[in-house]
């Protein structure tokens, strides 16, 4: 394909990843003209999904840099006082190993080749970010605002799991109860630990309705202390405190008081607002959701050209003018790039080493009579760590074929155990053998600056469990770079465009 | 997918996808419209064109035509825009041998992302527009394309002259009316139990009265 791409656009948008693509959406919805880009032949950059038949294209993301002839050649398109900057390949995900697991039961036939003789190999959806979506947080306002809501749909995260570990008997998973139902029901839980976590949630509710200060002085002296504190006091016991940090408080890394109660209610606002649960898992993954937005963006004027190589950008006094790709000049207002490409000679402000392994099995970590979408908060194994959590989810979200899962091990990398050793620790409590395992890190990329003025770097991937921070940010970064549009605003329902009648100045032109 | 219901209206979705400059968009609004303007563009904010389409004396169909917006420039289609299609139109410009390539190239895209319940292709015809306009390309070689490549039809159209594209839509509809009566559509994830919809109100209304 070699059509050609347009001279000037408002906004040059480099990498699919969904911020991406928020932030595509955002620009063509305010009435921006976008040229949006990738040089990958797939959407969603570094927060892609893959087919298990595409899973290796993640491995083959070399660009190699610009030579001097080419940098000469490129340079003809530059005019007076023009300087070629070329752009970055930053190693966002690296270290990645990816391999097939012989296993006893298989001997007759590898896994492999059952998966692919049962056209099963592209019905997995393998996420390099899996998240997950809160029922009453930004990500679903956004979704619903935008009406990008249109384009997906969802499964609830139905079960919850609270590991403990003994020497006896290694790592238990532990159900938790969310809704006041559940709790009732609940064997995990004795009478007296009932009673106390209703009164915890009696008085979360009280708490919510508090303004800020107020909050806090209610708290009192055990505002800023650890959580765990604060609920001893209210008489919770110690096991009942970890089920509460660790599944009420999955929203929130190493809580305070403070912090934990904020999660706490966050949680249970959220609560039985589509269902017992209140997280959520897109259909097909949580790489959908970079194409969900990238398609209101089409919608709304964007233009879209991926498998395109982009070469390089032009400055001039401090600016960037614009963008070179597959020898193409495209002039421009703004860029939006993903961290990716931010030119070398930039340094990054900070860097986030994220573990990240996905498992492929043929058992669920916890049997059950249905299919579960399962969240594990492993924080209580790994105490050193900010992050350490573990996502099942198979058949039901369209990620997997029917009897088959992807394990999902996230953890940022403190302490001795790293979420690898914990994730097969209960792999072998439970029986289960994984049959494929992809590895890699994940490279958390701030930039304060990008090297010019005009343009803007999209949030990198991070650790976080839910999508709060990222929605956030490129609302910031827009309403920064574009203070008088509107990010996203709520749209009007969309009326469909009904058969009419022909308008007079068309017929003319017959 | 079984029909979409809305209102009691029987809704199909057709994509209509092909390269750059075929005449997708124009083929939409000569069907919907009945106009022709080489200088229109996709209507800015709107996903789809509805037709209200009768295909005999006692049925009538709604068409949900959806045009890829933009998103053309290279043949890979974002699953969202294909999601629960019936039916797909791929267009080629019959002046542009290149498109012939292009048309085979979304094909393939199209049937890697979206199948029947039996795993076998959702029903696509081939549309070679332009045909008003002097070209090369021969009915045997169009008849080639359809029978080696899984079209269930070929047709030309002319949008400007306002040639064939009326048969063609016809065509499709009755092939999708057929397909649904073989039983070939699955029931549409959004009506899957379990599944959420953001913008379902009776989901949420469901759950309404908070648990805790």
């Amino acid at each position: 394909m070699d059509e050609k791409l347009p001279e000037s656009v408002d906004v040059v948008v480099l990498g699919t990843g969904l911020p991406e693509a928020i932030l595509a959406s955002a620009c063509a919805r305010a009435g921006l003209s976008v040229l949006h880009l990738d040089r990958n032949e797939y959407y969603g950059g570094d927060w892609s999904s893959f087919t298990m038949s595409m899973v290796h294209e993640v491995t083959e993301n070399q660009v190699k840099k610009l030579d001097s002839s080419e940098i000469s050649k490129l340079s003809e398109l530059l005019t007076e006082n023009e300087q070629l900057i070329e752009l970055g390949n930053r190693e966002i995900v690296e270290n990645i190993e990816m391999t097939w697991i012989p296993r006893g039961k298989d001997e007759e036939k590898p896994m492999k080749t059952q998966l692919e003789e049962a056209s099963q190999m592209r019905r997995f959806s393998i996420d390099l970010v899996p998240k997950i979506l809160l029922s009453k947080g930004a990500m679903v306002q956004t979704l619903c605002d935008s009406q990008v809501s249109h384009y997906a749909e969802f499964k609830l995260v139905n079960r919850q799991l609270c590991p403990t570990e003994t020497p006896e008997a290694g790592i238990t998973l532990n159900p938790v109860p969310c809704s006041k139902g559940e709790i009732f029901q609940s064997n995990a839980l004795s009478i007296l630990e009932k009673r106390a976590l209703m009164k915890f949630i009696t008085f979360c509710t009280q708490w919510s309705t508090k303004d800020t200060e107020e909050g806090r002085k209610l708290l009192a002296e055990h505002a800023d202390r650890p959580f765990s504190e604060f609920l001893e006091q209210m008489g919770v016991g110690k096991t009942l405190q970890s089920f509460i940090i660790n599944t009420i408080g999955i929203l929130q890394q190493r809580p305070t008081a403070m912090t934990g109660m904020l999660a706490s209610c966050q949680f249970m606002d959220s609560v039985g607002h589509f269902g017992p649960s209140p997280f959520l898992f897109p259909l097909y993954g949580c790489g959908e959701l970079s194409q969900c937005f990238c398609r209101l963006a089409a919608v709304f004027g964007s233009l879209y050209c991926l498998g395109r190589p982009v070469q390089a950008i032009v400055k001039k006094d401090g600016k960037i003018t614009a963008v070179i790709a597959n020898g193409d000049r495209v002039n421009c207002r703004y860029i939006v790039m993903s961290p990716r490409f931010v030119p070398e000679t930039v340094p990054a402000s900070s860097t986030l080493k994220i573990e990240r392994i996905v498992y492929a099995t043929d058992k669920s970590i916890k049997e059950a009579e249905k299919e579960q979408l399962t969240l594990l908060n492993l924080a209580s194994l790994r105490p050193d760590a900010a992050v350490s959590r573990l996502v099942e989810v198979g058949f039901e979200a369209c990620t997997a074929p029917k009897g088959h899962f992807l394990v999902h091990a996230t953890g940022t990398q403190e302490g001795e155990t790293s979420v690898k050793t914990i994730a097969e620790k209960i792999f072998e409590k439970n029986e289960v053998e994984p049959y494929w395992k992809m590895s890699f890190t994940a490279n958390s990329m701030k930039f304060d600056t990008a090297g010019a003025e005009n343009v803007v770097v999209a949030p990198p991937v991070d650790a976080n469990l839910h999508y709060a921070s990222v929605v956030e940010e490129c609302r910031q970064l827009f309403c920064t770079t574009w203070p008088e549009l509107d990010f996203l605003p709520r749209a009007m329902k969309k009326e469909e465009e009904e058969e009419e009648e022909p308008e007079t100045e068309e017929i003319a032109e017959n | 997918m079984a029909a979409l219901t809305n209102n009691d209206k029987i809704s199909y979705k057709v994509l209509v996808i092909g390269d750059p400059g075929v005449g997708k968009t124009s083929i939409i609004r000569r069907f919907v419209h009945n106009v022709f303007s080489s200088n229109y563009k996709t209507t800015i904010g709107v996903d789809f064109a509805l037709k209200i389409l009768p295909v005999d004396e006692n049925t009538v169909v709604h068409l949900q035509i959806w045009d890829i917006s933009g998103q053309d420039r290279y043949g890979v289609m974002t699953r969202v825009y294909y999601k629960d299609a019936h039916a797909a139109i791929i267009v080629l410009d019959s002046t542009r041998e290149r498109t012939i390539e292009g048309a085979l190239r979304w094909k393939t895209d199209l049937d890697q992302k979206v199948t029947l319940a039996d795993g076998s292709p959702v029903p696509a015809i081939l549309l070679a527009n332009k045909c008003d306009i002097d070209n090369k390309l021969g009915d045997d070689k169009l008849y080639d394309l359809e029978t080696n490549n899984g079209f269930v039809g070929s047709f030309r159209t002319s949008a400007k002259e306002s040639v064939g594209i009326e048969e063609a839509f016809k065509f499709l509809a009755n092939t999708v009316i057929s397909t649904e009566q073989g039983g070939q559509y699955d029931v549409p994830f959004m009506n899957r139990e379990g599944n959420v919809n953001l913008d379902d109100n009776t989901t949420h209304s469901r759950y309404d009265s908070k648990c805790c």
